[in-house]
């Protein structure tokens, strides 16, 4: 049966921002955590110590292989079993999942962007008499954080569309609260088209953003 | 708690055999999708701006928004219009179309990272237009991109777990129902997990290992 | 007369690079062209096989006026053969099958015909050995011969050299322009770029010099080197040797 289409916005736009402001939070509290993550390992996975490494590959080459979705439910469900005092709500798992999802590919980015930084600069540095950490903050990481940023950013919209699944543990983001609103105005197109529409107003701008840096940065 | 994994074993089956759907799935959406990528990449560099401009709109609506909302607007929007796909097709159409945009611009920047010189060269040897392309673009294309699709092919593989939500029955979907029936959530989650992991890994090294065979320059 | 140019003017936006460059090349001659960087000397060399489109003026070359619209720039491009700085060998064909491309793909050479001449180029610059080697093993003097012996392979009547030995080491530079000098020895109608003084002065019949996008003066290798005549060719020249 073909119906009519005609979205009450009034009606059933409020839900649908609410939502919108959720996945805003989450996405902007995983991203600062991922970014944190990320720093920490993307420096131990480009560091001279073989342990640092190894572990920080087996964490990033480890999540990298796993959907979002298996994270999610891993955190949603079984974290708690092992650990009985970490009883998450909805809103703290979705962010503890996404900032572990974001983490890893954020390290990778790091690594890149240390590793990119040429091997003449510490070089330089050691000459001078730094040791390696004070070589590694002053003078290594401002040059890789500013090829990261670019990648960095552009991951951020990757995450934006992963949030979309915490809906499934029932977290009430955007996607969610879709869901929610297509229960009760029987209008699936029209509904999600405007969630697709609100996605888009938060993620493009990140995107135009990206080029804007990336050629600020270059 | 304790751990036991020797429940699980006899579900291993079950979930080889929905693995596999998931790795199908995959594969068939990439293929059409970066088919579709290819036109969508072609339209981007046309000569006509309308092409460009649809070209260009497609990648960006689609990059900018989740493919779970792609999903569902398939799975549920289409109903509203009285189209009605089942679960695996939705899927397969929704992987299809979302993969051709990123197909297209990793066509675009491959094609685009082939120094121009090359082409110059090409021409004043005094090729045609398609005869440089064919001949010096191409091959030296391909390998720029192909490090970059075996990126995405694992990225869709991932999230054909999305596929799961609209019940088609893949790797995460009968994860979850393990999970219900025999409550052995930490020992289920963590041997998909590692299904998922193990199977990107293979993927990722059988790709190396292709390039290594087929580019020895 | 191979090749003839009148009032070639080229403009990139507002920015004009040749202001009317007037131009002539006869048979088996080899004329060099040198000038500062941004003199537009290159530009001009690629205007004479089109791949760089100009705004007024006439550039006609083996017979083909690039003026005219239906002039074929293919057929062009078979009689004119380029060089460039940066070598643009094929990195995905071995040494032979670069050479042997064009003439296969443009001119229907037949296979073993087009390998049996490239193997002949290849003896010409000293390459036999490594035909069947892809290009990235090999040095920057070494790809520049087989971009030469690329070139040679269409048998065009004009080779353009644009800044040929500018990308290499400095032990390469010999190699290349070892291998130029015999070509012009044996005739072969050319045209330089180059800050090689000594080649342009041993080996070319003239010499031009552009600055800010004109022929500021030309003359035998003997005038231009020995007696200048403008004030600009004299800096010139004294900041090169």
């Amino acid at each position: 049966m073909v119906r009519t289409m005609n979205f009450d916005f009034i009606e059933y736009l409020p839900p649908l921002l609410v939502g919108a402001g959720l996945t805003i939070v989450i996405c902007t509290a995983s991203g600062i955590l991922g970014s944190i993550l990320g720093i920490v390992f993307g420096t131990a996975k480009a560091s001279p110590s073989r342990i640092a490494r190894w572990v920080s590959s087996l964490y990033v080459n480890f999540i990298r292989g796993v959907p979002i979705l298996i994270i999610l439910l891993f955190t949603y469900f079984a974290l708690p079993l092992i650990v009985p005092s970490l009883t998450l709500d909805r809103g703290a798992t979705a962010v503890v999942a996404l900032s572990i999802y974001s983490g890893a590919y954020m390290a990778e980015i790091m690594r890149g962007g240390i590793q990119a930084v040429p091997k003449g600069q510490s070089e330089a540095a050691t000459a001078l008499g730094l040791n390696y950490f004070t070589s590694l903050i002053w003078v290594v990481m401002p040059q890789a954080l500013k090829m990261a940023v670019p990648p960095g950013i552009g991951f951020l919209i990757a995450l934006v569309k992963a949030s979309s699944l915490v809906s499934v543990i029932g977290f009430v983001d955007l996607t969610r609260a879709g869901r929610i609103v297509t229960t009760i105005n029987q209008e699936p197109l029209t509904t999600f088209l405007v969630v697709a529409l609100l996605y888009f107003i938060i993620s493009f701008p990140i995107s135009l953003f990206g080029s804007w840096a990336e050629r600020k940065l270059a | 708690m304790t751990l036991y994994f020797g429940d699980i074993f006899p579900y291993l089956p079950i979930m080889l055999e929905a693995l596999w759907v998931s790795i199908y799935v995959t594969a068939l959406s990439f293929v059409v999708g970066s088919f579709l990528g290819l036109f969508i990449y072609l339209a981007r560099a046309s000569r006509f701006r309308a092409l460009r401009w649809f070209g260009r709109g497609y990648v960006e609506v689609i990059r900018n928004t989740p493919l779970l909302v792609q999903l569902y607007l398939i799975y549920f929007g289409l109903g509203q219009v009285g189209i009605n796909f089942n679960p695996l097709w939705s899927v397969l159409i929704g992987m299809s179309l979302n993969n051709a945009a990123y197909t297209a611009e990793i066509f675009r920047a491959g094609i685009n990272a082939v120094p121009n010189g090359l082409r110059e060269a090409g021409r004043a040897l005094g090729m045609r237009y398609d005869q440089t392309f064919r001949h010096v673009v191409l091959m030296p294309g391909i390998r720029n991109v192909l490090p970059a699709l075996t990126n995405q092919f694992i990225i869709l593989f991932l999230f054909s777990s999305i596929g799961s939500v609209i019940s088609l029955d893949e790797l995460t979907a009968v994860l979850e129902n393990l999970n219900s029936q025999t409550l052995r959530t930490f020992e289920i989650f963590t041997i998909g997990a590692l299904l998922y992991f193990l199977t990107s890994a293979a993927i990722a090294y059988g790709a190396r290992a292709i390039e290594k065979v087929a580019f020895k320059w | 007369m191979i090749i003839s140019v009148e009032g070639l003017h080229k403009k990139y936006g507002q920015l004009e690079v040749l202001k009317g460059i007037d131009c002539t090349v006869t048979q088996s001659e080899v004329l060099c062209i040198i000038g500062p960087s941004g003199s537009g000397k290159s530009t001009f060399l690629r205007c004479l096989n089109f791949l760089e489109t100009f705004n007024v003026g006439t550039v006609t070359i083996c017979g083909h006026d690039l003026t005219k619209s239906k002039t074929n720039l293919n057929l062009v491009r078979r009689d004119v053969g380029m060089v460039f700085q940066s070598f643009n060998v094929f990195p995905h064909k071995t040494v032979i099958e670069n050479i042997m491309l064009a003439p296969m793909k443009v001119t229907k050479v037949s296979k073993a015909e087009a390998r049996t001449r490239g193997m002949a180029l290849l003896e010409k610059v000293g390459l036999t050995d490594k035909a069947d080697v892809y290009p990235r093993t090999l040095s920057g003097g070494q790809m520049q011969r087989v971009a030469i012996a690329r070139a040679l392979a269409m048998e065009p009547k004009v080779m353009l050299f644009d800044e040929p030995t500018s990308a290499l080491d400095p032990e390469t530079v010999g190699e290349v322009l070892g291998v130029m000098k015999k070509l012009a020895e044996e005739g072969m109608t050319m045209v330089v770029v180059t800050h090689e003084m000594g080649f342009a002065r041993e080996v070319s019949d003239r010499v031009m010099f552009m600055d800010g996008g004109v022929v500021v003066e030309e003359g035998t290798p003997a005038e231009l080197f020995g007696a200048p005549q403008h004030e600009r060719t004299k800096a010139f020249l004294s900041k090169m040797i």
